[in-house]
């Protein structure tokens, strides 16, 4: 359902175990001035607006939960929201520090990597109105997110990969390229990034993964073309596709 | 004109000692990256016994994810130790594999001297880390310490972005953020770092741009900033504790990656023995560890480089220390605020000519190399907040074992050393819980403190002491 607002929406951006990278990419590049004004700022505490958790329209959540505690802060931080944002690989799917869950190889201890509660994704925890994906995220993207959402209007995603992207760069794919050992991630990635990692050793999957993609295709594919074990592949999937 | 605001912390009062006492808490911290707070224990008397520093940060067991990861994927992993210094910490990996794998990367080359990176990527390492450097501290100095001098809660309340500075500040940030996303392809995980160089994509074009961009703001505003911190001179208390300083050296003012560090009366260094020096001991009311020298605290970061390195900074940034009233050596903690300060001046003297320098080099094809081979390196690089280490152990190519020594973990000690003899003899001139807790957040917040590097990524029992030596 549309929402109105005949005031400014009051925006938080709240850190549950985190890099703080995704509202420093947020802020970053001259958005700071222009989110001032478009939004009264709630609960931003490294702003200086920390303390007891606000009533906000907007709450873009970063970040892993890592304890009981941080669970319990976001179900406080649901309750008080209108809509709540998860902005980055982590507090999305888990990102790069719910890898621990899996063993290393050779590792004798799958059985604990695996019951192990934390750390886990926000989306695990809350129920989210969007999710922003990346490592960190697009500023431009969540913008469109949170104006889509504030309006009530349900996020899609562009649409199509990072392959996209890649091509209208005029890119070689490097996961075709025998003479590269990289394994490359984004034909089964969102594109939104502009591809940015891909002529620096191809991308690694750190925004959503595409709805729908198909992973044991792109596995065997991939090992095909590059003439590695499919184990590589799946290798390079957990950097940030821990629970897939 | 600007309205006095109530420091936003909340007070809270838990008087569960023995023997009548009383605790008094900040809560959880505004102003600094990550979960800290402070906590002041009271005796009966109502003297100060006791300070702490709370880390409240959860590990995100980041040194422990590495082990079997490649050189490149180690690099991708500890960059996101932290969003607020992802360079640092990707120089850092990135030299401690170099060192690990000199054997295979010196392969590659037909010198007898061994590998090494080359002009171009030596200038793109480092420019990034100066633009890095500038945009954290211009962020500590105008959007953490400047609202508590002209006492607004934050720099988006509406009286603080009325003013002048602030949009500076934010101009002048928002420049230093371009210059580096520019050289590592994106300043907040930057992905332009490989064991072998980097593969930014920059022209002459787009680097002259930068260095224009910081000329302008060197001479149009940014001397309006400093006067601004100058005229608040007098909010800065007078405050001196005998400390030891550690930094890296170097025949340059250290602002990027060393192999040797100066360590006060103890003398100058190599890295890996630095690490025999130390110890790292989680005190109760602490997540994190604390580092310590033969028991003793010491302070790394801007101060620590000021006390080392004064007469090789450049004239300008001498001239801005003369102007803002830092004194040579100085002991006072809040004086980390204006060598931070003086290190932006530095900065924007050097960033133009070297950024020059670069458009002036050809771009390089670098060369792949295969992760076979054992080793273990220690990167060490002065990050805004101090030297940074990682150590790491290769075996086959892969990371069998490593482990970060982060700037804000090295300080805590020495902080909460600094908080007790700072806040005690206000407890004794009668200040309240309140007065307390604003003094010494406010000297919390001189440290510039970074608490998502600094959470434990190991247990104790996990570390692999021997294989440093």
């Amino acid at each position: 359902m549309p929402r109105h607002y005949t005031a400014l929406p009051v925006l938080s951006i709240f850190e549950a175990s985190t890099c703080a990278g995704c509202p420093i990419a947020t802020f970053a590049g001259g958005h700071l001035a222009e989110i001032a004004t478009k939004f009264k700022l709630g609960n931003v505490r490294f702003l200086g607006k920390g303390g007891k958790i606000r009533r906000s329209n907007v709450a873009l959540v970063e970040g892993v939960a890592a304890s009981a505690e941080e669970e319990l802060r976001l179900h406080e931080i649901r309750r008080n929201s209108d809509v709540v944002v998860t902005i980055g690989a982590c507090a999305c799917k888990g990102g790069i520090p719910y890898g621990i869950h899996e063993p290393e190889e050779g590792s004798t201890d799958a059985e604990t990597c695996a019951a192990t509660r934390y750390p886990r994704p926000v989306t695990s925890v809350i129920q989210v109105d969007a999710l922003v994906g990346g490592c960190p995220i697009v500023a431009e993207e969540l913008q469109r997110v949170v104006a889509q959402t504030l309006r009530g209007v349900a996020h899609r995603a562009l649409g199509g990969s990072v392959c996209v992207e890649c091509k209208l760069d005029g890119r070689r794919c490097i996961n075709k390229d025998e003479s590269r050992d990289e394994i490359c991630l984004g034909s089964i990635t969102q594109r939104g990034c502009a591809a940015l990692c891909i002529p620096h050793g191809g991308c690694k999957g750190c925004r959503n993964m595409n709805e729908g993609a198909n992973v044991e295709s792109f596995v065997r594919t991939v090992a095909a073309w590059k003439k590695v074990p499919e184990a590589t592949v799946r290798h390079a999937l957990r950097l940030f596709n821990n629970k897939i | 004109m600007t309205q006095l605001m109530p420091f936003p912390f909340a007070l809270r009062h838990t008087g569960d000692h023995s023997g009548g006492g009383s605790k008094f808490t900040t809560g959880p911290l505004d102003k600094t990256e990550g979960w800290a707070q402070i906590n002041g224990i009271r005796n009966e008397e109502r003297e100060l016994i006791a300070a702490q520093v709370q880390v409240l940060e959860h590990s995100r067991s980041m040194e422990k994810l590495l082990r079997g990861k490649t050189p490149r994927e180690a690099l991708l992993i500890m960059q996101r130790v932290c969003g607020v210094c992802p360079v640092v910490h990707g120089i850092a990996a990135v030299e401690a594999a170099r060192k690990a794998l000199l054997a295979a990367l010196t392969a590659l080359t037909a010198s007898c001297e061994g590998f090494k990176i080359s002009r171009r990527t030596q200038l793109l390492e480092l420019i990034a880390m100066l633009g890095g450097t500038l945009k954290s501290h211009l962020e500590h100095i105008y959007g953490f310490v400047a609202p508590e001098m002209i006492r607004v809660d934050s720099i988006l309340a509406p009286d603080a972005m009325k003013l002048k500075v602030v949009r500076m500040a934010m101009d002048l940030i928002k420049v230093a953020t371009k210059v580096t996303d520019y050289v590592t392809g994106r300043s907040v995980h930057p992905v332009t770092f490989h064991l072998t160089g980097s593969t930014a994509e920059v022209d002459a074009k787009g680097l002259l741009g930068h260095a224009a961009c910081i000329e302008r703001a060197k001479n149009e505003y940014f001397e309006r900033m400093v006067e601004f911190i100058a005229t608040m001179r007098s909010a800065i208390p007078d405050f001196e504790v005998p400390r030891r300083f550690v930094a890296l050296d170097g025949d340059e003012y250290p602002l990027h990656s060393g192999d040797h560090v100066l360590v006060g009366d103890l003398g100058r260094l190599q890295v890996r023995d630095f690490f025999s020096l130390i110890r790292e001991d989680t005190p109760p009311h602490s997540k994190t560890y604390f580092v310590t020298i033969h028991d003793e605290p010491y302070v790394v970061g801007a101060a620590a480089r000021w006390f080392y390195h004064e007469p090789k900074l450049s004239p300008y940034a001498r001239s801005v220390a003369a102007e803002v009233g830092l004194p040579s050596a100085s002991m006072n903690p809040f004086h980390n605020t204006l060598a931070q300060l003086v290190e932006c001046a530095h900065i924007l003297s050097i960033l133009p000519r070297l950024l020059t320098e670069l458009a002036e080099l050809p771009d390089e094809e670098l060369p792949m190399v295969a992760h076979t081979k054992d080793g273990v390196g220690i990167g060490a690089c002065e990050a805004p907040r101090g030297t940074l280490f990682h150590w790491a152990l290769y075996r086959d190519g892969k990371v069998a074992s490593a482990r970060a020594l982060i700037p804000t973990s090295q300080n805590l000690a020495a902080m909460e050393r600094d908080l007790f003899e700072y806040a005690r003899p206000l407890a004794q001139a009668g200040a309240t819980d309140g007065e307390l807790s604003r003094a010494m957040i406010a000297l919390a917040h001189s440290y510039d403190l970074c608490m998502s590097c600094a959470v434990r990524m190991l247990k104790k029992e996990d570390l692999v002491h021997s294989h440093v030596h």
